[in-house]
């Protein structure tokens, strides 16, 4: 058997939480639960006794809040469970805290540790879901490709907060993290589908990278990279506030000889220092070409529903069980009391299917070139069919 | 936002909906290979050992092994570059069950993190580091296939996928294969049943006419009996009649002398005086019309054991129930008609059923031939009757002999079940009534009280 429930709390207290969540699951028991929501509700999570109705879990904090079928919970209160009974498959969630800058060392026992408790420490999950803190994504990628290879999708989203102040938190079903990888593995007995894009559009803009260092854009066209990109907004950088550059972020172009078109890697840039330097939330490949990406509100509104769609078309018979899509957070805000369109775009493009929604700050995915990749300003959606082929 | 954008999206879009197409068109691509390897191969290890060339187009591997899949050990059954592996090791589907877990397809990042297989198959693969596990379940028998690769987790789950939906297509192309040898087989096992059972019924219809050789010989005796005494008597009048004839022709010879003429009167006044010519003439006509009574008879009583004792053919045609119920009667009659009273009650028209005459006539035989046997006292009664309901003929045998005891009943139809004495009875007669009932679409009804009346009631699906 196979189902997807989703449940949702904006209580204040431990106690209320875990009332509200128990009325809406109705005693049943699940194994696997993702468990999204404002970083002050996470806080809470340490008391909710949620190891009791599932056997694994991986969660954290999302910006505002979250959306579910059931509605659009973005008021800094709130939280959801996207849980998942399935008789017949396999899932298991592990963690582990960076300690310095060891990410990989954190990644590699994550990963182990979620092997092992899906009891599958040898075979390639389905998909590999990940939740780190913002900076560490790449290198977190990076391991997860090392031990499994290039051919199974990873997605996730980084944890985030309300303002970049750094309240982002992890969650593992035992523990509340601020600096931990955590990781779940799945072997689902039904078939999936997912779709890793954005809805940015590159410019005329472009340039080379000259100088970088891992996510800081020092030179463009052996310009300081400030300039080059306040040359082409047009106007002066005043701010170092995401929300000015959320609607213009660097795009990295990806290179591949199956793709007809370009497909663009988006970093967003966060800060902008006085030397001429851009610190972005991806990193960026010096003498890569970088091109000046844009978007429009309507677009940013409407592609989480294309997206959907667009998955749901390559399950068997077009039938979805549930499905975890990750936005992001920088759009989120720019777009935050429209968020209401997005909802119905969504639940609309699943038919009903019970849908979690989560606002992170980085995203990862399996992008069209068929390499996992970290990005910024991206949407990712994974969906759950009703059948699998191969059973 | 200009349409140049809104077409690159679109062609983004596609592409991943293309992607995903692609891989359906290798699987198609796949299946097309599979099903000409299949088609071109006389054994399975022929058709696996050729889907290794037929794979290496759908799935990158170095190398792969086939086995024979046993619970606690496997045979080797092809291979590609895997020098080191044995022909068989203990190694077998119960140690693989974990490992697999209700999939067919698993694909192994790291081998050494296999229990029960992933040592053994590093030491014979020194070089291979993952794998991808393809279980085959086909009817009778279970494989597994291994591809290897020296690349770290160098299978996914669309390898899974492809090569699981693969060999799932070739499973089921293999068990459709096996299902029609099996039906082959069960065809000819069929045929075999058919040819024994029409001995069966040939013997058991030599045992009945066995049984019945002394009443048919006692009922022929008797009209041959009568047959050679009027025909004996007839020789004795013909030769009266010759000597009248005789007699009255020398009589009206003109060409005679009177003494003779005189001599043959007085002669004709003897005879007359000896014999009672006027009865002779009247028994002649009577010795005559028994005499062919007589031969109808014995006619009759030969014509129905010839029918009866005719291999069966395969030769169904419309058959009167009533008449066949009469021509068993003549066999039987012998029997019959010195222990019994027999009760006649049958359908006034024509009952058409489609069928084998004999086999129908040997059902009704047996059944009467049981009530006979069944009745030990001096005032039995065989009633037999026919008639219709609904859609059905039937025809119903019933005595007053001994009837049947209760715990008897279900096992009436058992081959080699029997109630007589040993030496009696084969145990067959029933069973093959059973069967040729089955064969005619019908059945039979069996109704019975100990120590007063047993009625076995055949029914049959009206012809047309």
């Amino acid at each position: 058997m196979f189902e997807i429930k989703t449940a949702h709390s904006k209580a204040s207290t431990a106690a209320e939480i875990w009332q509200d969540l128990q009325q809406q699951l109705a005693g049943q028991h699940f194994q696997f639960g993702l468990v999204m929501g404002h970083h002050s509700c996470i806080a809470q999570l340490a008391d909710v006794p949620l190891a009791s109705v599932a056997d694994q879990w991986l969660g954290g904090s999302s910006c505002l809040g979250v959306m579910t079928e059931q509605g659009v919970f973005l008021q800094q209160d709130s939280l959801a469970l996207f849980m998942i009974r399935d008789d017949d498959g396999h899932y298991g969630s592990g963690s582990a805290v960076i300690e310095g800058v060891n990410i990989a060392k954190a990644t590699r026992d994550a990963l182990t540790s979620a092997l092992q408790r899906a009891g599958r420490p040898f075979q390639v999950p389905e998909l590999v879901w990940c939740m780190q803190p913002p900076g560490t994504e790449e290198a977190v990628l990076k391991q997860i490709e090392q031990v499994l290879g290039k051919k199974v999708p990873v997605y996730g989203g980084s944890s985030a907060d309300d303002d970049v102040s750094g309240q982002w938190l992890q969650y593992d079903g035992r523990a509340i993290h601020q600096q931990a990888v955590v990781i779940a593995v799945f072997y689902p007995s039904v078939a999936i589908s997912h779709f890793f894009h954005s809805g940015y559009i590159p410019t005329e803009h472009k340039g080379i990278v000259t100088k970088s260092q891992g996510r800081l854009l020092q030179e463009i066209d052996h310009q300081p990279a400030v300039e080059v990109y306040s040359r082409w907004l047009n106007r002066k950088i005043t701010s170092n506030y995401m929300q000015q550059t959320t609607l213009h972020p660097l795009g990295s172009v990806i290179e591949h000889s199956q793709l007809d078109v370009p497909l663009y890697m988006l970093s967003l840039p966060t800060n902008f220092h006085p030397d001429g330097s851009i610190e972005l939330f991806a990193e960026v490949e010096q003498g890569k070409q970088l091109c000046l990406m844009t978007s429009e509100v309507s677009r940013l509104l409407s592609r989480t529903g294309t997206m959907c769609e667009c998955t749901r078309s390559v399950l068997p018979a077009q039938r979805v069980s549930g499905g975890i899509i990750v936005f992001c957070g920088a759009c989120l805000l720019s777009i935050k009391d429209q968020m209401g369109f997005v909802h119905n775009n969504v639940k609309q493009a699943l038919g009903g299917a019970p849908f979690l929604i989560a606002f992170t700050f980085g995203e990862q995915g399996y992008a069209v070139d068929q390499t996992n990749r970290h990005g910024n300003l991206m949407y990712a959606t994974v969906l759950f069919g009703e059948a699998d082929a191969q059973y | 936002m200009p349409s140049i954008e809104n077409l690159r999206e679109k062609v983004l879009e596609l592409t991943f909906e293309r992607d995903s197409a692609l891989l359906h068109v290798r699987l198609n691509q796949l299946l097309q290979k599979g099903l000409d390897a299949i088609l071109s191969s006389d054994t399975l290890e022929d058709t696996f050992s050729k889907f290794f060339g037929v794979m290496a187009e759908g799935v990158q591997f170095d190398c792969a092994v086939l086995l024979r899949l046993e619970e606690t050990h496997f045979t080797m059954l092809a291979k590609q570059n895997a020098p080191l592996w044995p022909d068989q090791a203990e190694l077998g589907s119960c140690t693989l069950v974990n490992a697999l877990s209700g999939r067919h397809s698993v694909a192994v990042f790291n081998l050494m993190l296999l229990p029960g297989w992933g040592e053994s198959v590093s030491q014979w693969w020194p070089q291979i580091h993952s794998a991808l596990f393809q279980c085959i379940q086909t009817r009778e028998q279970q494989f597994l296939l291994i591809l290897g690769s020296g690349s770290v987790a160098a299978f996914g789950p669309s390898e899974e996928k492809i090569m699981g939906q693969f060999i799932s297509f070739v499973a089921s192309t293999i068990a459709s294969v096996e299902n029609k040898k099996l039906y082959i087989a069960s065809q000819s096992l069929k045929e075999r049943q058919q040819r024994i059972e029409q001995s069966l019924l040939q013997s058991e219809k030599m045992a009945s006419l066995g049984q019945l050789a002394a009443g048919v010989a006692h009922e022929l005796n008797n009209p041959i009996g009568f047959l050679l005494s009027n025909i004996h008597m007839f020789q004795t009048y013909l030769s009266i009649f010759k000597a009248l004839l005789n007699n009255y022709r020398l009589l009206e010879d003109v060409t005679q002398s009177e003494t003779v003429k005189q001599q043959a009167k007085k002669d004709l006044e003897l005879l007359y005086q000896k014999e009672d010519v006027a009865f002779l003439l009247e028994d002649s006509d009577i010795l005559i019309s028994d005499s062919l009574e007589g031969a109808i008879r014995v006619r009759d009583i030969v014509q129905s054991l010839r029918r009866f004792s005719h291999p069966d053919t395969d030769q169904i045609e419309l058959v009167d129930l009533n008449e066949s119920i009469e021509s068993t009667i003549k066999i039987i009659s012998g029997e019959l008609k010195h222990s019994l009273h027999l009760n006649k009650q049958l359908y006034s028209g024509s009952l058409y059923v489609m069928g084998k005459s004999n086999q129908i006539g040997q059902v009704f035989l047996n059944i009467m031939m049981n009530a006979r046997q069944a009745i030990t006292h001096d005032h039995g009664e065989l009633k037999i009757s026919s008639g219709l309901q609904d859609n059905e003929a039937w025809v119903a045998i019933e005595d007053n002999g001994t009837g049947i005891e209760p715990q008897h009943i279900n096992r009436l139809f058992e081959p080699f079940f029997t109630t007589k004495d040993v030496g009696k009875g084969t145990g067959l007669g029933l069973s093959l009534c059973h069967s040729i009932m089955l064969q005619h679409s019908g059945r039979i009804e069996v109704l019975s009280e100990p120590g007063l009346f047993s009625r076995f009631t055949l029914y049959f699906p009206l012809a047309g």
